[in-house]
């Protein structure tokens, strides 16, 4: 990938970064790509539960750890909004050493909710693989 | 390498020998530890994930690596710590490859200084990847281009991790195959107990050279090393070990890796 990325709508995600994860596959071991995605949303779900936690607990640092671990994740599955939107509250509570405000928490929840039902798709539209 | 359809270009010249290597993924977060160990399977490297910094130390002295890709955001210190510990003093020969999402300026610039042979920021790309541990391997003197060796009558083959007497497969751990492979490849030469700490368990903490004389018996006693076959695994008083090939195929006298045992 060259140049900067460009944000994408909420949900999308970047082609080339799926093309990426899908080098996990191999003949032996069939389904280790879909795997991959649902390890995603799984981490992914509980590192937002986790920001949002310690956002409303005021833990700066909790929130700096989680949304470090999301951005990072999100990242690797080309969801370039959401990486960018949990980078900026990374940046922010990291830098402040303070909660992000609620109206950022939210803008999080609806883009992760968001990248969550995009992948989901990507899953369902998977062949199976053949039996073992 | 076996990458799927549309995608990038083979890793080289070590496509041929990456399955003789062992990566340690020291990586806390269990979505970039499979993809992660996808790729380097896919690449022909044997991966060991550790996830977390004790979890490695802890393992470390038992399993043979040959190099370690290290996150920094670790649940119990950082990678960078980690770094230090293994450039002080438990092996300071392995290469070690930072792949973070840690990447300001500062953050490279420490792990570089630090001992790290490499920096590659997440997200990764897999061909890429596999370039740079391909490229740091070599650099560190670990390319293994030779994968057979014949040593009649023993076959080893390091890409099936395999040694067979007369074709007949015997069952080694995956330790005492590796020591076989160093001995069989420096026969008729004397190796010292440092040099098997360091290039069969590539380390230098928590093993002692009694763990080393134990292996030595169960393989000389596994693969009939007394003269059977016409091999003996002896003993050099204060040097080390040599593998006597049948002939007096008597081989370099030097000492393998420097000083007495």
């Amino acid at each position: 990938m060259t140049g900067a990325p460009a944000l994408r709508p909420p949900g999308w995600l970047d082609p080339q970064r799926i093309e990426q994860l899908r080098l996990v596959e191999t003949p032996e071991e069939p389904g280790r790509f879909v795997r991959l995605l649902e390890l995603y949303l799984r981490s992914s779900a509980a590192w937002f539960e986790q920001l949002r936690t310690a956002a409303t607990n005021d833990d700066p640092e909790g929130v700096v750890r989680a949304a470090h671990d999301l951005r990072s994740s999100s990242d690797a599955v080309g969801a370039r909004t959401l990486a960018v939107l949990a980078g900026q509250i990374e940046v922010q509570a990291r830098s402040s050493g303070t909660s992000p405000p609620r109206g950022r928490i939210e803008a999080l929840a609806l883009e992760q909710q968001a990248v969550a039902a995009a992948v989901r798709t990507l899953i369902a539209l998977e062949p199976a693989p053949p039996p073992a | 390498m076996n990458f799927a359809a549309g995608s990038p270009p083979s890793a080289g010249p070590m496509e041929q020998s990456a399955t003789s290597f062992r990566i340690a993924l020291v990586e806390d977060d269990p979505f970039h530890a499979e993809l992660y160990r996808g790729w380097l399977e896919n690449a022909g490297y044997r991966v060991s994930v550790y996830r977390s910094a004790s979890d490695f130390r802890r393992r470390l002295g038992a399993e043979s690596v040959d190099a370690i890709v290290l996150d920094w955001n670790l649940p119990d210190g950082s990678g960078l710590d980690l770094l230090h510990w293994l450039k002080d003093s438990a092996a300071p020969s392995l290469p070690v490859l930072f792949l973070t999402a840690n990447d300001s300026e500062e953050d490279v610039v420490a792990a570089l200084r630090g001992g790290a042979a490499d920096f590659v920021s997440k997200p990764a790309r897999a061909a890429e990847l596999a370039a740079r541990i391909e490229s740091m391997l070599r650099r560190s003197g670990r390319e293994k281009s030779v994968r057979e060796l014949a040593a009649a009558p023993f076959t080893l083959d390091a890409r099936g991790r395999r040694l067979c007497i007369l074709g007949e497969p015997v069952k080694l751990t995956e330790r005492e195959f590796e020591l076989a492979w160093y001995l069989f490849g420096r026969s008729g030469r004397i190796v010292s107990r440092e040099a098997l700490l360091s290039e069969v368990w590539r380390t230098a903490g928590d093993v002692t050279t009694r763990t080393i004389d134990t292996h030595m018996s169960r393989l000389r006693r596994k693969l009939g090393l007394d003269g059977r076959h016409g091999w003996r695994l002896a003993a050099v008083y204060q040097l080390g070990y040599r593998l006597e090939p049948p002939l007096a195929e008597s081989g370099t006298e030097g000492v393998e890796g420097g000083s007495a045992a």
